[in-house]
């Protein structure tokens, strides 16, 4: 199979009917996230972004991508990564996300659950793995953030492909759950004092795109799967939505698509609930107890 | 008989050399979309015949 300048194709994209070389997919690649940036103004010069980093595919390229426009736009990255203590996965990633922060010259700092709620993952979700994935989610929201507040970054920008953005759309669909999809897009903007916006940069950059990204241009990577992510109801998501990408190419794009021409009404339509503070912790909450409590505690979340 | 890795594992499929990248994904009921095949040290696409050493790498990663 060949490129359309002639040389031989390394990937095949049905979405848009054409194979590309090594080179000129590449350059697809670049162009595509940057032109994300640009139309959704996710960076403005003299900002200090935060990278998201957990050493795998996603914020590798997300990193490598930021650092190298910081060469050209006047804007400042760091990496922020968060160690849940996840035994046999994170460790490993931790070592590649270093290697490669300190080939791109960036500063990295490292959090772990551990030391910021007193407990590891794995301990916290001992004989309920299936609530992994939301209590993780939780906990490294707040992680993140706290960190982007110790290094007082502008935004956080993290990881999240089209991949993974096509699966939340249909995700909160499925769940009925409308003021979430509300909350959704290319930026978050702050809601409450004291967090941090968060930016995707790679929204609009398929899964298997990113992954051969960095192939391609020897970024090393961490490739694990997290031992929870066999709990969540993403798997089946990510399922339907490969198979239905395989028989009508182009299917992740149209989610997506889709929602965004539908996230103004829901914007109006769901205003963003106005936060108050947590009776336990003080921060900021939308219930009396905010999320990061509630796992604590071994509760439920709300 | 072919053999091919995944995950660092080897694997054999009942093919042959000159059958396709295309063939071996259906022959193990794997999604195009969820994988890259490398033969040798090159990303391949579908056409391409099963001659040298085929690694399968899954795309999904993380959690």
């Amino acid at each position: 199979m060949k490129c359309t300048c002639g040389r031989e194709a390394v990937i095949e994209l049905k979405y848009a009917s054409r194979a590309l070389c090594r080179r000129c997919f590449l350059d697809w690649v670049e162009k595509r996230i940057g032109k994300n940036i640009r139309a959704n103004a996710l960076v403005d010069t003299h900002e200090k972004i935060g990278v998201a980093f957990s050493g795998g595919k996603d914020s590798a390229l997300t990193l490598h991508y930021l650092v190298n426009m910081s060469k050209r736009v006047p804007f400042e990255v760091c990496a922020i990564t968060v160690d849940e203590g996840i035994k046999g996965y994170r460790k490993e990633s931790l070592a590649v996300g270093k290697k490669l922060c300190r080939s791109l010259g960036v500063e990295q700092k490292i959090v772990s659950f551990k030391e910021l709620f007193g407990s590891t993952l794995d301990k916290l979700v001992k004989n309920k793995q299936e609530r992994a994935c939301s209590f993780c989610g939780v906990l490294r929201r707040k992680a993140i953030n706290a960190a982007a507040l110790e290094l007082k970054v502008d935004k956080v920008a993290t990881g999240h492909n089209l991949d993974d953005e096509a699966q939340v759309v249909l995700m909160n669909y499925l769940r009925g759950d409308s003021a979430r999809l509300a909350r959704g897009g290319a930026k978050n903007e702050p809601v409450y004092p004291g967090l941090v916006p968060r930016i995707k940069p790679l929204r609009t950059t398929p899964e298997k795109e990113a992954l051969l990204y960095c192939m391609l241009k020897g970024i090393e990577v961490h490739n694990g799967v997290c031992p929870y992510a066999k709990y969540a109801m993403r798997n089946d998501i990510r399922n339907i939505l490969d198979d239905f990408e395989l028989k009508y190419p182009g299917t992740k794009f149209s989610v997506l698509h889709g929602y965004d021409r539908m996230l103004p009404c829901l914007k109006q339509g769901f205003k963003t609930e106005s936060l108050g503070a947590c009776l336990k912790c003080g921060e900021p909450a939308s219930g009396k107890i905010c999320k990061v409590c509630q796992v604590l505690s071994g509760d439920k979340i709300e | 008989m072919i053999d091919y890795y995944i995950e660092g594992k080897k694997k054999k499929a009942g093919l042959k050399q000159t059958d396709t990248v295309e063939k071996l994904l259906k022959e193990l009921c794997m999604n195009p979309e969820t994988v890259l095949v490398k033969i040798g040290d090159e990303i391949v696409t579908k056409e391409k015949k099963l001659k040298g050493r085929i690694e399968i790498i899954p795309v999904f990663s993380g959690g």
